[in-house]
């Protein structure tokens, strides 16, 4: 029989924690091989969903295949396979743009952003193929999607930082940006003359990245903070 | 109506009034719905509570019924088959299927001890529901025992025949001409980070009845305006704590059962409720004041010709002409609309309290606590039920969101009065 030593409150015996403030039940005299006898069941009942994962997958691979069929036959009677991969690759991409994150049971969005990525990569790649241009597509191309790819995921990844205050959020955010920016230029510099002369970018990163200090300097300050408020406010 | 060779048992029935907005207003992820559970001493026999089920059903045929889709409304459609007794789960209260074959509008769920019925709200409201699972809980333990606990109270007799009184509709019978505005100002909405979807959690605090009883008679009112004076300060401090919507005023729901009002037998829905606004800084932070103005509150509310233009302003929206002749599929995306504009906008949370069940005594000593948790609402991440059987009064928190603050506000303002609160959770 433990109290929580912040709510006063009887626990009962299966807690690990008081339910109300979250504070571990640390009680000596219970012993630790004592089994926890819970009135709730361990199971945890999956949510009824009207949309059936595995018939969802197969219906909607279905959906992609007539138009690829019906492409390929068209094409191969057309004289040889010509303008279909095209068409069959935007069909594949939008599947994973659009049927994956229905059939894939993950709130996180990482991976389909990850996928979404990658299917373009993929696509863009298949063009480069049909039109003998791998060298657009591994100078610009393929970088430049990665540069994005990446930015986005760090910028996911800070956005969904809840617990981290939202100035600190907002100049990460921001500074990615700035750093989004110059990569660009980096990019497209090389790709173009073969060695980096940073110019645009500068300007406009600098005063991303002064944003992002002033966010950083004012979660900092309590002062600065309270000043602005005074002066400010309305 | 028809009814068919099984006697009186009507094949389908009209949803009745406050049950028409339900089927209309549920999405995939969520439907109005609550549970009634009943923790006996010993192991339950899931054998004998099927074959006890059998028999309430017979009893009460009104919860063997299925929803179904008409060309203008939904109705309840009887059906000869009988729910399973299921195995509980942690999670409580998922929406399960509601209009297909062998489908109900109930679930019967069984741990350990614990017995627990979760209904669609459509189908009945707290009262019908604690009646069909005490009915059950007499008759089962009657095969367990051997011997019959007497009916009364909410127990009923199973070897009755089932009456029409139970499923007839006492809205439109007891509503009147004089109708009542349903507008109402918007609330403040309580907002946090939210648990993974599909989880309840409920936190159940256990109080001893006769000691909450003295605590309120020594303030001079009822146990019930007490824990609800309690909320509303929470639901305020929380309020205060936050820097959105300050000119909102937090408001409690209180349903209210009119069968205090109206002679009415029936099994199926027949409560309405009073929204209690409370805005901070009107000197509401006293426990005396707060009682004072909720019971001042709820005594003008709780009039009977003000409650009734309330419920026939209801009726007579559904005697619209223009809305009858609409097929379901419009009907329904109209009132689902509608529940999104009044229905919860015009709550921060709910308080619903069964009030004290009395078992009859022969039942006393195989039961061991009484439970009553309210479904997650749509919007309103918060919701808490009371009941009080067995010398135990349960409040339960079911919630949507991980912050802990209003519960916490309630419950260790209740051990500050000396008031011993046993807290379980899922």
């Amino acid at each position: 029989m433990s109290y929580c030593v912040q709510c006063g409150v009887q626990l009962s015996n299966d807690l690990k924690a008081c339910p109300l403030c979250k504070t571990p039940v640390n009680n000596p005299n219970l012993k630790p091989t004592e089994p926890a006898a819970s009135e709730h069941p361990e199971r945890i009942e999956e949510r009824f969903t009207r949309l059936d994962v595995g018939y969802a997958r197969q219906l909607s691979i279905i959906l992609t295949m007539i138009p690829i069929f019906i492409v390929l036959v068209l094409d191969i009677l057309d004289g040889g396979v010509t303008w279909s991969p095209f068409v069959i690759g935007a069909l594949i991409m939008l599947w994973c743009f659009l049927a994956a994150p229905l059939i894939i049971h993950q709130r996180s969005p990482y991976l389909f952003v990850a996928l979404d990525v990658l299917a373009l990569c993929a696509y863009l790649a298949l063009i480069a193929w049909m039109t003998n241009g791998f060298s657009w597509y591994l100078e610009i191309v393929l970088p430049l999607l990665v540069l994005i790819g990446v930015t986005t995921l760090l910028m996911l990844l800070v956005i969904r930082r809840l617990e981290m205050l939202k100035l600190y959020r907002a100049a990460l955010v921001v500074l990615l940006l700035a750093l989004f920016v110059v990569g660009l230029e980096v990019i497209i510099d090389l790709s173009r003359d073969g060695a980096v002369h940073l110019g645009w970018s500068v300007y406009a990163g600098i005063p991303l990245a002064v944003i992002a200090l002033i966010a950083f300097a004012l979660q900092q300050n309590k002062g600065l903070k309270e000043e602005i408020r005074k002066r400010l406010f309305v | 109506m028809k009814t068919s060779a099984k006697g009186q048992v009507p094949a389908w029935l009209r949803l009745d009034n406050a049950a028409k907005i339900y089927p209309a207003a549920r999405t995939k992820g969520w439907m109005p719905m609550f549970r009634v559970s009943l923790t006996f001493v010993m192991d339950i026999d899931r054998d004998k509570m099927d074959q006890a089920l059998k028999t309430t059903l017979k009893r009460l045929p009104l919860f063997g019924y299925r929803l179904r889709r008409g060309l203008f409304w939904y109705y309840f459609e009887r059906q000869d088959s009988q729910p399973m007794v299921e195995e509980d789960a942690r999670n409580p209260m998922l929406p399960f299927r509601l209009t297909g074959r062998h489908s109900f509008m109930l679930r019967l769920r069984c741990h350990k001890r614990r017995v627990a019925l979760e209904v669609f709200h459509a189908l009945t409201d707290g009262f019908g529901a604690t009646t069909f699972l005490l009915t059950l809980a007499a008759e089962y333990l009657f095969l367990v025992t051997g011997h019959r606990i007497p009916p009364g109270g909410m127990v009923l007799d199973t070897r009755d025949k089932p009456s029409q009184e139970e499923w007839t509709d006492s809205f439109p019978r007891y509503a009147r001409k004089l109708t009542h505005p349903r507008k109402e100002q918007t609330a403040w909405q309580l907002k946090g980070y939210k648990e993974a979807p599909g989880f309840l959690r409920v936190v159940t605090g256990e109080l001893p009845t006769q000691q909450l009883l003295d605590l309120a008679r020594s303030r001079g009112t009822t146990v019930n305006t007490l824990l609800s004076a309690l909320l509303l300060q929470a639901l305020l401090e929380q309020k205060d704590s936050s820097r959105r919507g300050r000119k909102k005023p937090v408001k409690l729901s209180l349903p209210v059962n009119l069968r205090r009002f109206y002679p009415s037998l029936t099994l199926r829905n027949f409560s309405f409720y009073v929204n209690v606004p409370a805005h901070s800084g009107h000197g509401l932070e006293d426990l005396d004041a707060m009682i004072k103005y909720i019971s001042h509150y709820m005594g003008l509310e709780t009039m009977e010709a003000r409650l009734n233009a309330r419920f026939s302003a209801n009726v007579k929206a559904e005697q619209n002409p223009l809305l009858k002749v609409a097929p379901l599929f419009i009907k329904s995306l109209f009132l689902k609309l509608m529940y999104r504009a009044t229905g919860e906008r015009y709550v921060t949370s709910t308080m619903t309290n069964l009030g004290q069940v009395n078992l009859p005594p022969e039942m006393l000593p195989h039961v061991l606590r009484m439970n009553l948790v309210l479904g997650p609402a749509q919007k309103t991440p918060l919701s808490a039920a009371v009941i009080s059987a067995c010398g135990k009064t349960c409040v339960s928190f079911s919630k949507t969101m991980r912050d802990t603050g209003v519960e916490r506000a309630f419950f260790t303002a209740l051990v500050k009065l000396g008031i011993p609160v046993y807290i379980t959770s899922n």
